[in-house]
C-alpha cells in the first residue's frame, strides 16, 4: 500500500533540519510515462533559476509576468541553444503561493528524461533537491496553512478509498480550522467574561455566570464531537488492523476471499495451509482496512504450526479488530471456548462459517454471532456491517460536515479542549477547590487558558491582547 | 554633539556624577533614590521642585494589578509603598470576594502631603543631588556604530557630566493641551513642555509616537451637596502597602458616589463635535481603559448612566477630583455637564479637565533592563515609554535606576522574568510588543497569575534586593524567618494526621494538609480537629500556608507551565542576527523581529504577529546554525 509512513510524515512536519531556507525543486507528478509533468521551484531564488534555464518563445524578456502562462524552451542554465523540452511555465509571487514563497511550475511533456533534465538543469541553476513533503512543510511555516491543513495534505495524496479522500480534501480546504475558530470564540467568550470581572471589578461586579458556563458548554461539546471521529478518522488516514483469527480449517482464508470479492489467499482443504499470514486491503464503509489471515491456533500440533500459532497471538494483540471464525458444522472445541472468552474484552465480531453445509447439533453460537458462508457469500454483507458498527460503536462521525480528526495530535489537542472546559463547569458547578466560597473568576480561568492552549495547538494563538480586546470594546470601562 | 543644544554652554558642573536621573515625577523619584542607595552619585533634574512626586492625575495610588505593582516596589527597596502608607486618607482593597492572586489594594492619597513626604525623604537621601533646571539636551559620544551618553544640557546652559542618563520626563515631551478648541504648548495644564529634549531624542535616531489622555475636572467641595450622593468608605481596618508599615494611624476619609443623568449625556451629545478628541484636533491615540466621557458616550450610546466618583484630593483642601469624567470639553460643556449631575447642581470648577498629547518613543527599542539598545547608558522609564499610571512609572523607574547604577558598577543588569513579577511583564510587554495606546497593568497580561501575588511580593523579590543593596539587614532577617516558619508550618500539616468523619464511616490517617484542602476549611479550624496542632500565630505566614495548600494544584500547573517556556527563553538569538536573510520567514516576521531584536526565543514568540509556525522556523535556523559552527569548530579540529 503506497502510503507515507506516519514517522516521515512526522520528520517532516517536526521541521528537523535547517535547509529550508534555500530554494527547492521537484518533479510533481508522479514517475513514469505521461502526457505532461511538472517541475516545481521554490523559494527566494525561484526566479532567477527560471530566468537561467527557460527562455520565452517570444525571446528573452524583463522576467516572469506573476501567474501568466509562458510558453518557451527550458534548456540548461544560460544555454538555450540546447532546448530540453517545450514548456508552459507559470511564476507565482510571494505571497500568493502555495508555499508563500517565490514558486516557478515548468510544465512539458511528461518522460522520465524530460523531468529529470529539467530538475537538473534547476540544480545546476541553484535549486536545491526538496525532501519529501518540503513544499507542504513551508507552506505552513509561512502561515499559508494551519497544521491540520498541512498534515492533511500527504492524506489526501495517499487517500486510499473515496471516502478518506472527501474526508481529506475537507480538512485541506480548512474543516477542522473552522471548528476550531468556533471553539475559540466561545473560549475566548469565557475569558473575556472573566478578565473583565477580575481586572474591573467597580465597572463589571459580577461573572455573568449562565452566559460563562453556556460558553463553556458550547466549547465543550465541540470538542467531544470531533473526538468522536477521532478513532474513524485516524483509521481513515492509517488504515485499521483487522485480525482474522480462529482454529484450523474453519476457512478463515475464504472468508478473507469473500471480503476481498477475489483469490488472493491460498485455500486448501488440509488443516494449518496458511502457516504464514496473508493480508489484502478492503474498504468498509470507506474506512481502509489492512485485513491479516493467520494461521490458524492449535496447540500440541509440530513445531511449524506452533510457530505460526504464536505469531498469530502477536498479530491478534496488535489489532485494532479481530475477527473470530468458527466452524458451524461441528461443536467448539474446549480452546475455541477459551479464546472466545479471553478475547471478550476486546472489539471482535464472531462469524460462524460454513452456514452452507448443514449446522451441528451441539454448536450453539455466542450471542451477535453472524451466520456466514464464505463459500457462498452469505452474511458476508452482514459482517462488514458489523464490523463497521463495532469499530465505531454505531455512530457515523465522518458524515458529520465539520471537521474530522484525523491524528493522534489533534485528539491530543482536542483532549485539552474537553478537560479544560470540562474542569471548568465542574469548578462552576461548585466542585474545585477556593479560598471565598464560590468558584474563583481566577482559576477558573487558569482551566480556559488550558482549553484556549489546546486551541492554540489545533491551529493558531490567542494572545492577551485579544481578550483585553474583547472587554473594551464589550463593556464600558473607566471609572 | 546634538547640534540642537546650546552651542556655549555658560556653565559647566566640574563634578562627574554617576547617574542623572532627567524628571523628578514618580519614576525619576524611585531612579534616583535606588541610584543613590546603591551608592551612585546621583543627580535628579527636574522642572519644578514643588512639582516633585505630583499626582497629575487620580490622587490614588494601587489599583487592581497596580496594587500588585506597589508591593513589588516595596520588596525591591523602593520608595512608593511606604509613601502612600505614611499619606494615605481612604484605603480599600479590591477584589475581596475573589481569589488571593487578585486581591489588590487601593488607597486615596492626600497629594498634597504626598509630594512633601517624598520630597522630604529624597532630600534626606545622601549622595543625591537635586537641582531644577529644564533638560534640552543629551551629551552624546558617537562610538564605533552605537552612540553613548555623557551628560546633559539645561536650558539655563548648565552641562552636568555622567556614566548614565535615565531619562523620565513624563507627559512633557511635546507636550500640547487641548481644553476644547484651546490649545497651547505644555507638559502638564500651567507647566511648560519639553519640546526641545523630544528632539534631542528624536535626532538619536530613535522612533517616536504620539499618545494622549485626558484628565478630570477638579470641583470645589464647598459647592457640592454630598447628601445627594452615596458615601463611600473605606475599609475599617486599612491595610498597609508596605512590608514595613505596622499598621495605618492616619484619619481615614470617605469618598462619593454619583451618576450621570440622561441630560448629562444630551449634553456631552451636543458637545461631542468641540472636543478635540472627537473633532480630530488631537493626533494621539487614547487608552482605552481610561475613556473621555465623551468616547464612553460615543462608544456606548445605551448605557444612560455612568458612576462618577467623588474623591478629595487631601485632607486640608476642599479640592475634589471627579473620577470617570475624563474629558477634553469646552469649559463651559464641562459645567453645564457637571450642573445635570444628582449633587453637583451648583458645583463650581477650580481646575477643569484636559486633554493632553505628548511623544513617547517606541519602547522596542529598549533592552529589557530599559536602555535604548543603541544608546549605551541611556535608560529610558515612565510615561516616555508609552505607559501610563504612577505606579507602572515608578516600577519602571525603580528598575531603570537600578540597572543604571549596575551599569555604572559594571554588573550584569536586573531583568525579572514573566513568572517573577508584575514588573517583568509590564517590561516584557514594553521591550517586546511596543504600545499603540498608553500601556496600563492588567493582571490579565500576566500568564502566571497564581503566582505573582501581592500577598507574596515580599517572597518573589526582597532577596533580589537585598543583594542589590536596597533591603536592609534587619528586612531581609524578618523575611527569612518568615520563610521559615512557612515551611515548618507546612511540613507539619503533611505530618500530623487525623481521623475524619465522612460519608461511609470515618478515615483515619489524614494528613492536616489534605484536611485543608477540602471547601470550607480554615487553617484556623484545623485547632478543633487535632489537639496537639498549634497554627502559627503570624497571620502573614498563615496566610501563605493557607494559599499553599488551597492552590496547590493550580500553582503546580502554573509551575509547570512556567517551566516549559523557560526552555525557549533559554535559547538565545545572537543580537546581530540579519533577518532579512532568513527567507524562510515571512517579511512581516522578519520586519518585526528585526526591530525588536529580541534576545531569545521566548521573547521572540511573544512579538505580536509572530506566529508559531516562525518561532519555530526560527528556530530550527537557530539549531543549525549552532551545528554548523560545531561542524566548522570539529573541521578546523582535524586540519590542525
Amino acid at each position: 500500500m503506497t502510503r507515507p509512513d506516519a514517522k516521515a510524515r512526522r520528520a517532516a512536519l517536526a521541521m528537523t533540519t535547517a535547509q529550508h531556507l534555500d530554494t527547492i525543486a521537484a518533479i510533481s507528478t508522479p514517475p513514469g510515462h505521461g502526457g505532461v509533468g511538472m517541475v516545481r521551484i521554490a523559494g527566494p531564488r525561484a526566479r532567477d533559476v527560471l530566468r537561467a534555464i527557460f527562455t520565452p518563445a517570444s525571446g528573452p524578456d524583463g522576467g516572469p509576468v506573476p501567474r501568466r502562462a509562458t510558453l518557451g524552451h527550458v534548456h540548461p542554465p544560460r544555454r538555450p541553444s540546447e532546448p530540453i523540452d517545450q514548456a508552459v511555465t507559470v511564476f507565482f509571487q510571494a505571497p500568493r503561493s502555495f508555499t508563500g514563497e517565490d514558486t516557478v511550475e515548468i510544465t512539458a511533456h511528461g518522460g522520465p528524461l524530460i523531468m529529470a533534465g529539467i530538475l537538473s538543469a534547476a540544480v545546476q541553476a541553484g535549486a536545491r533537491l526538496a525532501e519529501p513533503g518540503e513544499f507542504t512543510r513551508r507552506s505552513f511555516l509561512n502561515g499559508r496553512m494551519d497544521l491540520c491543513q498541512a498534515e492533511a495534505v500527504a492524506s489526501l495524496i495517499f487517500a486510499s478509498t473515496e471516502e478518506a479522500r472527501q474526508v481529506m480534501l475537507r480538512q485541506v480546504e480548512g474543516a477542522m480550522g473552522r471548528d476550531a475558530a468556533a471553539m475559540r470564540s466561545h473560549l475566548v467568550d469565557a475569558k473575556t467574561l472573566l478578565e473583565a470581572a477580575i481586572d474591573f471589578p467597580e465597572e463589571v461586579e459580577e461573572v455573568d455566570t449562565g452566559r460563562l458556563a453556556g460558553s463553556l458548554r458550547a466549547a465543550l461539546t465541540a470538542s467531544e464531537e470531533l473526538l468522536r471521529t477521532a478513532r474513524e478518522g485516524i483509521a481513515l488516514r492509517e488504515g485499521l488492523r483487522v485480525v482474522i483469527a480462529g482454529a484450523p480449517n474453519v476457512g478463515k482464508s475464504s472468508l478473507l476471499n469473500a471480503l476481498l470479492e477475489e483469490e488472493r489467499s491460498i485455500v486448501h482443504e488440509i488443516a494449518g495451509t496458511t502457516r504464514d499470514y496473508v493480508e489484502g486491503v478492503i474498504s468498509v464503509e470507506g474506512v481502509p482496512m489492512r485485513v491479516v489471515d493467520t494461521a490458524g491456533l492449535r496447540t500440541g500440533a509440530g513445531p511449524v504450526e506452533e510457530e505460526g500459532a504464536r505469531r498469530t497471538r502477536r498479530l491478534m494483540e496488535g489489532a485494532d479488530l479481530l475477527i473470530m471464525v468458527l466452524d458451524g458444522t461441528r461443536p467448539m472445541s474446549r480452546e475455541e471456548e477459551r479464546l472466545l472468552q479471553s478475547t471478550a474484552g476486546a472489539p471482535r465480531v464472531v462469524v460462524a462459517n460454513k452456514a452452507d453445509l448443514p449446522r451441528a447439533a451441539g454448536f450453539v453460537e455466542p450471542d451477535g454471532t453472524i451466520i456466514a458462508s464464505a463459500l457462498t457469500g452469505q452474511g458476508v454483507e452482514e459482517l462488514r456491517k458489523e464490523i463497521h458498527r463495532v469499530f465505531t460503536g454505531g455512530s457515523r462521525a465522518l458524515e458529520a460536515a465539520g471537521g474530522v480528526v484525523t491524528s493522534l495530535r489533534q485528539a491530543e489537542a482536542l483532549e485539552r479542549i474537553r478537560s479544560g472546559c470540562s474542569r471548568a463547569l465542574e469548578a462552576l458547578e461548585g466542585g474545585g477547590p477556593c479560598l471565598s466560597g464560590a468558584a474563583e473568576p481566577e482559576l477558573l480561568a487558569v482551566d480556559v487558558d488550558d482549553a484556549l492552549a489546546g486551541v492554540g495547538e489545533l491551529t493558531g494563538e490567542v494572545t492577551a491582547e485579544e481578550i483585553l480586546g474583547e472587554i473594551f470594546s464589550r463593556f464600558c470601562i473607566g471609572k | 554633539m546634538n547640534p540642537k543644544t546650546p552651542s556655549s554652554p555658560r556653565f559647566r558642573d566640574p563634578t562627574r556624577y554617576d547617574v542623572i536621573v532627567v524628571g523628578a515625577g514618580h519614576a525619576g523619584c524611585e531612579a534616583a533614590r535606588a541610584s543613590a542607595r546603591m551608592g551612585m552619585s546621583t543627580l535628579l533634574l527636574t522642572i519644578s521642585i514643588d512639582q516633585v512626586a505630583h499626582m497629575s492625575c487620580n490622587p490614588a495610588i494601587g489599583g487592581i494589578a497596580k496594587g500588585h505593582l506597589v508591593r513589588e516596589i516595596d520588596a525591591l527597596g523602593g520608595l512608593m509603598a511606604m509613601a502612600i502608607d505614611a499619606t494615605g486618607i481612604q484605603f480599600r482593597r479590591l477584589n475581596m470576594k475573589k481569589g488571593p492572586a487578585v486581591r489588590s489594594s487601593r488607597a486615596q492619597a492626600d497629594m498634597y502631603m504626598y509630594k512633601s513626604w517624598v520630597r522630604e525623604e529624597l532630600e534626606a537621601q545622601e549622595r543625591l543631588h537635586i537641582k531644577q533646571g529644564l533638560v534640552e539636551g543629551l551629551l552624546v559620544e558617537e562610538g564605533a556604530g552605537r552612540s553613548r551618553v555623557a551628560g546633559v544640557l539645561t536650558q539655563a546652559g548648565e552641562e552636568y557630566g555622567s556614566e548614565a542618563v535615565v531619562v523620565a520626563s513624563g507627559t512633557f515631551l511635546g507636550g500640547m493641551v487641548h481644553v476644547g478648541e484651546t490649545m497651547y504648548p505644555a507638559g502638564r495644564a500651567g507647566e511648560p513642555p519639553a519640546t526641545t529634549l523630544s528632539r534631542a531624542l528624536e535626532h538619536l535616531g530613535l522612533r517616536m509616537g504620539r499618545l494622549m489622555t485626558c484628565t478630570t475636572p477638579r470641583l470645589d467641595a464647598k459647592t457640592i451637596d454630598f447628601d445627594r450622593t452615596q458615601e463611600q468608605p473605606g475599609d475599617e481596618v486599612p491595610r498597609p502597602f508596605s512590608f514595613r508599615t505596622r499598621e495605618i494611624t492616619r484619619e481615614q476619609v470617605p469618598c462619593w458616589i454619583t451618576r450621570t443623568t440622561p441630560g448629562t449625556l444630551r449634553i456631552i451629545q451636543a458637545g461631542l463635535h468641540r472636543s478635540p478628541m472627537v473633532s480630530g484636533a488631537m493626533k494621539g491615540t487614547p487608552p482605552r481603559y481610561c475613556p473621555s466621557i465623551e468616547d464612553k458616550a460615543r462608544h456606548f450610546p445605551d448605557r444612560t448612566s455612568h458612576q462618577i466618583f467623588l474623591e478629595p484630593e487631601g485632607a486640608r483642601t476642599t479640592e475634589i477630583y471627579a473620577n470617570g469624567l475624563f474629558t477634553g470639553l469646552p469649559v463651559e460643556v464641562q459645567v453645564a455637564m457637571l450642573r445635570s449631575i444628582p449633587g453637583l447642581e451648583e458645583v463650581q470648577i477650580m481646575r477643569p479637565g484636559y486633554a493632553i498629547e505628548y511623544d513617547f518613543v517606541d519602547p522596542t527599542q529598549l533592552a529589557p533592563d530599559l536602555m535604548l539598545k543603541d544608546v549605551t547608558g541611556l535608560f529610558l522609564a515612565g510615561q516616555i515609554n508609552g505607559t501610563s499610571g504612577y505606579e507602572e512609572a515608578a516600577a519602571q523607574g525603580l528598575l531603570a535606576g537600578i540597572n543604571a547604577a549596575l551599569r555604572v558598577r559594571g554588573e550584569p543588569p536586573l531583568v525579572l522574568g514573566r513568572d517573577e513579577a508584575y514588573m517583568g511583564v509590564l517590561v516584557d510587554d514594553l521591550v517586546t510588543r511596543g504600545v499603540t495606546e498608553p500601556y496600563r497593568l492588567f493582571t490579565s497580561r500576566a500568564e502566571y497569575r497564581l503566582l505573582l501575588r501581592e500577598d507574596n511580593a515580599d517572597l518573589r523579590l526582597m532577596e533580589t534586593g537585598y543583594r542589590l543593596g536596597l533591603i536592609t539587614d534587619e528586612e531581609i532577617g524578618w523575611l527569612r524567618e518568615k520563610a521559615r516558619m512557612m515551611e515548618r508550618g507546612l511540613e507539619e500539616l503533611r505530618g500530623r494526621k487525623v481521623t475524619v468523619e465522612r460519608e461511609g464511616g470515618a478515615r483515619r490517617g489524614t494528613p492536616l494538609e489534605k484536611v485543608l484542602r477540602q471547601p470550607g476549611v480554615a487553617y484556623r479550624d484545623l485547632e478543633g480537629l487535632d489537639t496537639g496542632f498549634t497554627p502559627v500565630p503570624r497571620q502573614d505566614v498563615a496566610e501563605q500556608i493557607e494559599i499553599a495548600v488551597k492552590y496547590q494544584g493550580y500553582i503546580q500547573r502554573q509551575e509547570a507551565m512556567v517551566r516549559k517556556v523557560r526552555r525557549l527563553e533559554s535559547l538565545t538569538i545572537p543580537g546581530d542576527l540579519d533577518y532579512a536573510s532568513l527567507s524562510a520567514l515571512s517579511r512581516e516576521a522578519r520586519d518585526r523581529l528585526g526591530a525588536v531584536r529580541p534576545r531569545n526565543l521566548g521573547q521572540a514568540s511573544r512579538i505580536p504577529g509572530i506566529t508559531a509556525a516562525s518561532v519555530s522556523a526560527l528556530m530550527v535556523y537557530l539549531k543549525g546554525r549552532e551545528k554548523e559552527k560545531g561542524e566548522r569548530r570539529k573541521g578546523k579540529a582535524g586540519r590542525k
